[in-house]
């Protein structure tokens, strides 16, 4: 009996077999491994706080430049945040952020802060936009001291007091604060920028502690003397403060080669204020407008600076309306540091945050693409099931066409890794395709040689050998 | 409907088309709903035309379909389509009758890189017929990424006549678009460095070996 002779299946693709030197992807057909390939590159995000794809951690300094009369010192702030993807449900993919603030000591009028924030995050395509929606919670303790409690002096050391009346001085001033936040906004992209509104509402609640020296004449004399004694004691003011505040915001990202810009205006819109008699009296909240730029450095790090014409929005506003002064507006703060991407913490989709309270992110970009080579078609014949695997965990859709679509556009399914996975039926020869990410503009698949760009954007060439 | 498309219908009802396989699983078939009328009919003369010359309509048509996807107008999409065409003839007269429908659009498309024919005759010289496509598609992905054509022509055909020549191919593909990401200027250094690695001639001082032509890069503007 003489069996039909299957034909030998030489299949692979350009992709796959550059393996041993590139470090790209060698899928066999019904193997198991597949890994990125090409060298991807960075994922853009046009946020200055944590990255925005995968886990991610952000180190910034600060410092602000002194502001109004009240400030003695500028503030140095040292800045982490951190984002933690949670999953998806359905077409809505949730995240968990978290930031905190560490305000430097330093300068005669010691100021210390620190403060967090956690937050869930959910967004989701709709359309061609994608809209997000977030709440939080953070906590905030600011403890403070006056010069002369410092130095060791008391207030009648200064020789600068009424030796006839009372004097009173705040010598110390703890700020306890809580936050409740909530925000939703929209975004989308015009012409390759995001553009990007939003609306956030906010209540932060303040007990301020501020002990009290008073520095008066010993009236319990039993003796008249020309310059009576004089009595230091203490007191202590609690006072709270709730603010409700309302904010709109608006930003525009932007990618110029690798780097990634975004500029955003915050703007209040209302606001109500609650305090006792002796709270501190809260100066308005200015529009506040911040450029931030982020560099990539590797696959995994970037650098970051920005700048803003006011740190109110820099770290929250739980503790800062002692130093915002709405008249002057300007009281620029930048912002230099790390961003490290990529934690061995998982891939997933995630949602970036950031230190400019405001949520955008760039669309449109994959990471990584990979090929498995599947069985033939049917015996006796060459053409190939193709899986090609798109490694853009950002991404709400992920689309390809090519030849293998007649140029027809067809959506890629996201697999439970959190790639997109399209499979295509292929004959030997070579193949142009062009993905793209939630809409944007169509590219290559990272890794693919680069066919010809007749059109005005490089094309990726797969190629099936299919040589018997 | 409007004209035009009763027009674009009835241009697809008309033409029969070369036979390209259709019905095959790859095959491509034309679908002039997706073009404006004039284009259309445009388009089906070149088609008929190649198909009269014994050349592969498939290339053309996807071509077409490209630009159609990504919208541009009809006059640079036949532009993009009848350069297509030429060199789709010019690579069949560099690699000869004998090759493949893949060869022939991917020495097209090198040809299009404005790689010179007589570089595609020597990569054709170093693989059998129907086996040089790997080869002409790296020789075209590495001029892109700014590999001068002589030295990417003398690192392909080196490279192709080794045993597993596919893979070396692929591989020097790789490491030179992975130089070309960090800085344009390394993509040849990427280059030299792997052909030192992979072709043993070129690792002994003395080696007899095919000598790699020096990086040369082009004129300042």
């Amino acid at each position: 009996m003489i069996l039909p002779r299957r034909p030998r299946l030489r299949a692979r693709t350009l992709l796959a077999l550059g393996a041993a030197g590139t470090g790209l992807a060698l899928p066999r057909p019904g193997g198991a491994q597949d890994r990125p390939v090409g060298t991807a590159p960075m994922a853009p995000a046009a946020m200055l706080g944590p990255v925005a794809h995968a886990p991610s951690l952000a180190v910034l300094g600060m410092a602000s430049v002194a502001q109004g009369s009240a400030s003695v010192a500028p503030n140095s702030d040292l800045w982490m945040g951190a984002t933690q993807p949670l999953g998806r449900m359905g077409r809505v993919a949730v995240a968990a952020l978290g930031s905190g603030r560490w305000q430097v000591p330093g300068g005669a009028g010691v100021f210390t802060a620190a403060q967090g924030q956690l937050a869930v995050r959910a967004r989701a395509q709709v359309g061609s936009s994608r809209i997000w929606s977030a709440v939080g919670y953070g906590m905030a303790h600011g403890n403070g001291a006056t010069a002369p409690d410092l130095l060791g002096m008391g207030p009648a050391a200064l020789g600068a007091v009424n030796m006839e009346g009372a004097d009173t001085t705040i010598s110390r001033r703890v700020d306890v604060g809580t936050l409740g936040r909530a925000e939703a906004g929209v975004l989308s992209r015009v012409r390759g920028v995001e553009v990007a509104v939003g609306f956030a509402v906010e209540r932060a609640t303040r007990i301020t502690t501020q002990t009290l020296t008073i520095d008066q004449p010993d009236d319990a004399s039993l003796f008249p003397v020309a310059q009576p004694e004089r009595v230091l004691s203490t007191q202590t003011l609690r006072t709270l403060q709730r603010r409700d505040l309302a904010t709109a915001m608006a930003s525009l990202g932007f990618t110029t080669h690798r780097t990634t810009w975004l500029v955003s205006v915050t703007a209040p819109v209302a606001k109500w204020i609650t305090s006792d008699a002796l709270a501190p009296t809260p100066r308005p909240v200015p529009t506040v407008a911040s450029v931030a730029v982020v560099q990539p450095v590797t696959q995994w790090l970037s650098l970051v600076a920005a700048a803003a014409s006011s740190p109110v929005t820099v770290g929250g506003t739980m503790l800062r309306d002692d130093v915002t002064d709405g008249r002057r507006g300007m009281a620029p703060v930048v912002a230099l540091g790390v961003r490290v991407a990529r934690l061995p913490l998982g891939r997933h989709a995630d949602t970036p945050s950031g230190i400019l309270g405001f949520e955008t992110r760039t669309m449109g970009a994959v990471d990584a693409a990979t090929l498995s080579l599947g069985a033939p078609l049917a015996a006796g014949t060459d053409t190939l099931r193709v899986i090609l695997l798109v490694d853009a965990p950002r991404a709400e859709s992920v689309e390809l066409m090519g030849d293998a679509t007649e140029w027809l556009v067809r959506s890629m399914q996201r697999h439970p890794s959190g790639r997109w996975r399209a499979e295509l039926v292929l004959p030997p020869g070579v193949h142009r395709v062009m993905i793209r990410a939630d809409r944007g503009q169509w590219v290559a698949p990272p890794g693919l040689p680069l066919g010809a760009d007749d059109y005005g954007a490089p094309v990726g060439m797969l190629f099936i050998d299919g040589r018997r | 409907m409007t004209t035009a498309a009763l027009l674009a219908a009835l241009v697809g009802a008309l033409w029969q088309g070369p036979d390209d396989g259709a019905g095959q699983p790859g095959a491509v078939r034309f679908d002039p709903a997706r073009f404006d009328s004039v284009t259309a009919v445009a388009l089906r003369g070149v088609l008929d035309s190649a198909a009269a010359q014994g050349l592969p309509v498939a290339p053309l048509l996807n071509r077409a379909y490209e630009g159609a996807a990504r919208r541009v107008g009809g006059v640079r999409l036949l532009a993009v389509v009848r350069a297509q065409w030429v060199a789709l003839g010019d690579a069949r007269e560099a690699l000869g009758e004998s090759a493949s429908v893949a060869e022939l659009d991917a020495g097209a498309t090198a040809l299009r890189a404005g790689i010179d024919p007589r570089a595609l005759q020597a990569v054709r010289t170093t693989r059998p017929p129907g086996e040089g496509v790997t080869a002409l598609v790296v020789l075209t992905d590495l001029v892109r990424r700014g590999v001068p054509a002589a030295t990417a022509r003398d690192a392909v055909t080196t490279l192709a006549r080794l045993p597993g020549a596919d893979e070396a191919l692929l591989g020097l593909q790789g490491v030179v678009a992975r130089g070309a990401a960090r800085n344009p200027d390394m993509a040849v250094q990427a280059l030299q460095r792997y052909i030192q690695g992979t072709v043993p001639a070129t690792r002994a001082p003395a080696g007899g070996g095919p000598a790699m032509r020096p990086p040369t890069r082009p004129p300042p503007p």
